[in-house]
């Protein structure tokens, strides 16, 4: 038998098969799977469901990150431009270039003459914070023994 | 369609059980797109396909892992017709006439190399250059293969032997 005909053969009669009807247990099995609450890691879900503690340190995060936005878009263009210009390895040289001085004048121009005065206003807002709550505790603390 | 097309890929009922409640349930999770849409049964048949071949592959890979393990074993037979040992005969439509339940069974007995591509084109009207790229063999071992299975399917027609 030529290949075409056993090829027609088969075909005609595997078509003429009716379609494996699924199993009685399949549907209930589906449904059950469906209905328990997926599993899914924190960092997969919406903002608004990951825990508080990773709430509170992703804004932290971006609210230390939002200054050097401006920064990080025009080294991501000069980043793209090197790189369209089909130079690779002078890309990366441009680059790491731009990263350096980005640092160099981040550090002089922001971080290093206020240092010291933000490191003042972390100290001194969380002493702040801690006598507000430790007179809030004691407030509270006698109302409540007063009553 | 999801369970037929799984268990004549799989050659195994309980498999392919697991296979499809992999799709329903990635079908679930994109019903808001899927529902009421013209590509749904496209959407279905391709995700089968593909967990299917996935499925397949993995079993390969276990098997020859478990097969270098034992390098002497005399009875090292294909994987596939070491899982199909047992017809998987519960879902058999007992009303079929015996020729289509033992072509239905002949079909799943088959080794999956040689099973696969013939479901792939028989049932899914795929060319053999789709086959060969979706398992990653050339296209004379596509052709070699679905050759080999159609004689053994034949066999079993015409005479009721594999």
């Amino acid at each position: 038998m030529h290949n075409e005909d056993l090829e027609s053969l088969v075909d005609r009669k595997l078509r003429g098969l009716p379609p494996p009807r699924a199993p009685e247990s399949l549907l209930p099995r589906v449904l059950a799977a469906a209905r328990r609450p997926a599993r899914t890691r924190w960092y997969r879900c919406p903002w608004v469901e990951w825990p508080l503690a990773c709430q509170a340190a992703s804004v932290a995060l971006l609210a230390g990150l939002a200054p050097l936005a401006p920064f990080a878009l025009e080294w991501v263009g000069s980043g793209v431009v090197a790189r369209a210009a089909g130079d690779a390895a002078a890309g990366v040289a441009v680059v790491t270039d731009d990263v350096t001085t980005l640092s160099r004048v981040l550090w002089r121009v922001f971080l290093e003459p206020t240092i010291g005065y933000l490191g003042t206003f972390v100290a001194v807002m969380c002493v702040a914070g801690a006598a507000f709550c430790a007179a809030l505790t004691r407030v509270l603390w006698e109302g409540s023994v007063s009553r | 369609m999801v369970f037929g097309l799984a268990v004549r890929m799989l050659g195994d009922a309980s498999e392919a059980e697991d296979v499809s409640q992999t799709v329903f349930l990635k079908a679930f999770e994109r019903f808001d797109a899927l529902s009421g849409s013209d590509t749904a049964p496209g959407w279905l048949r391709t995700v089968t396909t593909n967990l299917c071949l996935n499925h397949l592959s993995r079993y390969r890979a276990r098997w020859r892992l478990f097969s270098q393990r034992r390098p002497g074993r005399e009875d090292a037979r294909q994987p596939d017709e070491e899982r199909i040992a047992a017809p998987a005969s519960q879902d058999l439509d007992l009303q079929r006439s015996e020729e289509q339940v033992r072509l239905e069974h002949g079909l799943r007995r088959l080794p999956a190399h040689q099973r696969a591509p013939l479901v792939l084109f028989h049932f899914e009207e795929r060319s053999y250059q789709e086959i060969a790229a979706l398992l990653g063999v050339s296209l004379a071992k596509v052709k070699t293969d679905m050759h080999r299975g159609r004689e053994a399917l034949k066999r079993l027609v015409v005479t009721g032997n594999a």
